[in-house]
């Protein structure tokens, strides 16, 4: 970890201490920052250190919103229990579709995933059990600590998502990863056993995402498949990530709180016009940001 | 003369009442619901202006002007999610004007409950918004069962007597639950339901549903949506030359705008509705539902339908419980909701313990020369039926 | 029977407008080797200028095809000039994103100037039919289809008999060997970029015909130009031709036998297993560009 890395997980601690001095929007906002947050940093694993893009990763935040909400509702199970299931349900689909999409490249590797993200959200509008396009309530939280729970929870899945980066950066796992990154046919030949790091990193991203989707619903009590499976939260990932820089451990926080912060205000301002300048903003952003980012600093 | 008197009682109202209640509404100004949204937002501007001629709002001694703050929320109900909880937590406005459409109230709900807010309602009749167990929500349209029931209690008293119905409906939790309304109800009458399809929301052709109905020919044709849907089933059973006895279609018929976007393709099409304005009741704000009619033609230059009444009512109700309970308590102002049983314009308006009304009846309308009126189940006019083929 | 029969002419009509709505993909994929995300939202872009010429100036959709066309052929040469010659040497990966962005710019911008309301264009002849036998025929689907058939076959004749499209077609198979034959690949690439972009926005005169439309349809309408790229393979007119008949009889079955709403998921899922295993399409073989 550079220093920027350890500026940022200061900043991610002392987060930790904040809330009595936060106004409720505030700490929504700083919620919603730590949600994309643990998205940008679990597509670092894949995008950052193995080099491939997954543009529908949403797709697991789905999946694990999903499978939480449905547990939840159906069948009364109590929300750890729910998100662990949430969670570990998205893995083992990752863990399933991976040695065959890992097998696409680049772009073909993003779309593929940009399908599957959309085609599980079409099967969640078309299915009975998941409430079909009008969506589900889930049950509201009336435990302790309000929703200040859910602030803390995605603080500890952020801190948690920061760590494995961190763990990456530096693990024999990582250089396995890095290499395939680099030039996957040489690491292949030095004996890498690349499909199954691919899956692997493929699969831990998948976990985080799952997660993070579990809380979500939970929190904002109205989910529905346009929501749980929407594009534009993929972008937005894809922009806190590009924005911190691809590749480091800090850059995909740094990244998220600056895009909600701006994204946020923005649409408490500018509600109407605040996808137009999102729009902008992405292009400007790919115009912008040089080349190097997109490799490791 | 008489805009002097006017501007004088505002202005009056404006002098007792100097404290301001701000009440929140996200409603759909554009997107799939843009025309019932409009609807409903005259009911509650109708309500507001007459309230605050009245002085405002009477709070135990102090009087409030009302203000209601509005937001678009596009027809889509995670935008209307997000903007409530906007005008709760940011805006800090603890009462809440319904949006319109079933699931955008669905999705509100869950959000004003969890903030421990309130909500009164004209826009939703799903039955599903009232099977939550939430406390906070309360809603005055009959549910959406209801719709179905009226189309086809309707068409069974017709002559002679349809055999044969197909049923199609929007997915959407308001729209599907008045379908099985149709379903069932046919079912015990008698009828052979032999269609029952869906079609996602915001579908745009519905050939594949037309060429079965086309297949099958029913006597009876019944369409559960909102708005566009009623505008795109008439428009391609004209177009697929599909012509059934009867065809019943919820929400478009009473709008003003379904009359224009059709021109005479709209003639004789049926349409459950809330409120008529050939109901009769005494108001404690209009006077009586004659009185809004009036008030509204006024304010607008065409007749109510029953989603600005809904809209309206919706207010007066939650009006009449803060009144009553003499204080802006959410948990005080609610015990008088569940206590209401009040005479309005609208109907007798009282709620059970899930918030949903149980006090007054539906109507079915028809398309009789460009105007909608009154069948069932007291007759304005004669119903017209067969129905003749497309022109 | 006669359903199917029914069934078949629906599939026929549709089938060959998505293969002329998807033939400015094909080919901006084929030759740039850029996906354009932003695809749909061109043709929504077109269906609002056809429905704002309908309103304004009572222009029937058909007769503002060349307008349109002629629109979107500036509007990729600037998009080409100005945006996508920056990011071509990028990676495609980023291409995508900033297309997705643009995406997200055209909707939102024609939600602010036309309100997220469904339009349609209401031409006089919408809710025609003819019965043919058993079959119905509506008016404006055989108009479509007969103008899709007439457009799709002046882009062939484009590609086919004119230096322009020779030279197009060379730049896709191998660039530096155009350019030792003397074509250059920036010029080519901005006209193919404009011919593209021109596709979309003249079928999109033609989709507001079919059917009614919000700022917002233009993601599932990328998504339909990419399966029929995909499935036919990409850049040829035979091969978009294919493709489009192809998701045409996906749709038109699907919606009919398992519900409307499996129709888009259908789509999906199909495009998701084309792309793991013949990501090169039905048609196969490399013909437009490298990838």
């Amino acid at each position: 970890m550079g220093r920027h890395d350890l500026v940022v997980l200061a900043g991610l601690l002392a987060l930790s201490i904040l809330p009595p001095f936060l106004t409720d929007y505030l700490e929504r906002v700083i919620t919603s920052a730590l949600l994309l947050a643990s998205l940008a940093l679990a597509q670092n694993i894949l995008l950052g250190y193995t080099g491939y893009p997954a543009f529908g990763s949403v797709a697991f935040f789905g999946v694990g919103g999903y499978v939480t909400a449905v547990l939840m509702k159906d069948l009364s199970l109590p929300f750890p229990l729910a998100l662990l299931c949430g969670t570990l349900f998205s893995g083992l689909l990752a863990l399933l579709i991976a040695p065959p999409v890992m097998r696409l490249k680049s772009h073909y590797f993003a779309i593929t995933t940009l399908a599957l993200q959309l085609a599980l959200g079409e099967l969640v509008a078309n299915l009975e059990v998941t409430g079909g396009a009008q969506g589900i309530n889930l049950p509201i939280y009336r435990g302790p600590g309000g929703y200040l729970i859910f602030y803390y929870l995605f603080w500890t899945l952020t801190l948690v998502a920061f760590l494995i980066n961190a763990y990456v950066e530096r693990s024999t796992f990582g250089y396995a990863l890095k290499a395939i990154r680099e030039d996957e046919v040489a690491a292949e030949t030095l004996g890498v056993n690349t499909l199954l790091f691919k899956t692997a990193s493929f699969t831990l991203m998948a976990l985080i995402t799952g997660c993070s989707g579990g809380i979500y619903a939970y929190w904002i009590t109205y989910i529905d498949p346009t929501s749980m499976f929407d594009p534009v939260l993929s972008v937005k990932m894809f922009v806190a990530l590009l924005m911190g820089g691809v590749g480091t451990v800090g850059g995909p926080v740094a990244g998220a709180f600056v895009l909600e912060v701006v994204s946020e205000t923005l649409w408490g301002q500018f509600p109407r016009v605040h996808g137009l300048i999102l729009g902008l903003l992405i292009v400007l952003i790919v115009l912008i940001i040089p080349k190097g980012i997109w490799r490791r600093r | 003369m008489v805009r002097l008197l006017i501007a004088l009682m505002v202005l009056a109202g404006l002098s007792l009442a100097e404290e301001v209640l701000r009440l929140g509404a996200a409603v759909s100004f554009t997107g799939k619901y843009a025309k019932e949204g409009e609807l409903l937002r005259r009911g509650y501007e109708l309500w507001k202006e007459k309230v605050n001629s009245m002085g405002g709002i009477k709070v135990g001694n102090k009087r409030y002007r009302v203000e209601i703050v509005y937001y678009d929320d596009q027809s889509d109900p995670k935008t209307t999610a997000k903007l409530v909880e906007k005008l709760i937590v940011e805006d800090g406005i603890k009462f809440i004007l319904g949006p319109y459409g079933s699931a955008q109230v669905f999705a509100a709900a869950g959000i004003v409950e969890k903030h421990g807010a309130l909500m009164v309602q004209g826009g939703g009749a799903s039955s599903k918004i009232y099977k939550q167990g939430y406390r906070h929500i309360f809603g005055v349209f009959n549910t959406a069962p209801d719709y179905g029931r009226n189309l086809i209690d309707l068409a069974v008293t017709l002559k002679p007597e349809p055999r044969t119905v197909a049923i199609i409906y929007e997915k959407d939790i308001f729209s599907e639950d008045a379908a099985r309304g149709a379903l069932e109800r046919a079912k015990e009458k008698g009828l052979k339901v032999v269609l029952f399809e869906g079609y996602p929301k915001g579908a745009q052709d519905l050939s594949s549903l037309m060429i079965k109905i086309r297949a099958k020919k029913p006597d009876v044709v019944i369409g559960a949506g909102h708005f566009r849907d009623s505008v795109l089933v008439v428009k391609q059973l004209k177009q697929f030359k599909i012509n059934p006895k009867f065809v019943g279609l919820t929400v478009g018929p009473p709008v003003p705008a379904f009359v224009k976007a059709l021109g005479e393709d709209a003639e004789y099409v049926f349409g459950p509705v809330q409120w008529s304005k050939a109901f009769s009741y005494k108001d404690p704000l209009f006077g009586d539902t004659r009185g809004y009619v009036e008030a509204y033609r006024k304010k607008y230059g065409e007749d109510p339908e029953y989603h600005s009444a809904g809209g309206t009512a919706a207010a007066m109700a939650l009006q009449i419980a803060i009144e009553r309970a003499g204080t802006l308590d959410v948990e005080k102002v609610r015990q008088e909701l569940l206590n209401m049983k009040v005479e309005t314009f609208y109907g007798v308006i009282g709620f059970d313990e899930t918030g949903k009304i149980v006090t007054k009846p539906m109507a079915v309308v028809q398309i009789q020369n460009g105007k909608p009126v009154t069948v069932y189940p007291f007759r304005e006019a004669e119903p017209v039926y067969p129905k003749p083929a497309w022109k | 029977m006669d359903t199917v029969l029914q069934l078949l002419v629906e599939s026929l009509f549709l089938g060959t407008f998505y293969a002329f709505m998807s033939l400015g993909f094909s080919l901006t994929w084929g030759v740039l080797n850029i996906i354009n995300l932003a695809y749909g939202s061109y043709i929504i872009l077109g269906a609002y200028l056809a429905y704002t010429l309908h309103i304004y100036l009572g222009l029937d959709p058909v007769l503002s095809l060349p307008l349109s066309f002629t629109g979107g052929f500036l509007l990729g040469l600037f998009f080409q000039r100005f945006l996508m010659n920056r990011v071509m040497n990028l990676e495609p990966f980023m291409v995508l994103i900033l297309t997705f962005g643009l995406d997200i710019f055209i909707a939102n911008a024609l939600n602010l100037i036309f309100r997220a309301d469904i339009r349609s264009i209401d031409v006089p002849y919408a809710e025609r039919s003819h019965l043919l036998g058993p079959l119905i025929i509506t008016e404006v689907k055989a108009l479509v289809f007969v103008l899709s058939l007439i457009l799709t076959a002046l882009v062939y004749l484009l590609l086919h008999r004119t230096w322009t499209g020779r030279a197009i077609r060379a730049v896709a198979l191998d660039r530096e060997g155009a350019r030792t034959v003397g074509v250059s690949p920036e010029k080519i690439f901005l006209i193919t970029s404009g011919i593209g972009t021109g596709i979309a926005l003249a079928s999109g005169n033609l989709y507001g015909v079919l059917q009614g439309f919000t700022p917002f349809d233009g993601g599932m309408l990328t998504v339909k130009a990419f399966l029929v790229s995909i499935v036919g393979g990409l850049g040829r007119v035979e091969s978009a031709v294919a493709g489009g008949l192809f998701l045409g009889v996906l749709e038109v079955f699907t919606g009919f036998y398992l519900g409307e709403g499996w129709k888009f998921f259908a789509s999906l899922i199909v495009m998701f297993l084309f792309l793991i295993l013949r990501p090169r399409g039905l048609l196969g073989g490399k013909y437009y560009g490298e990838t």
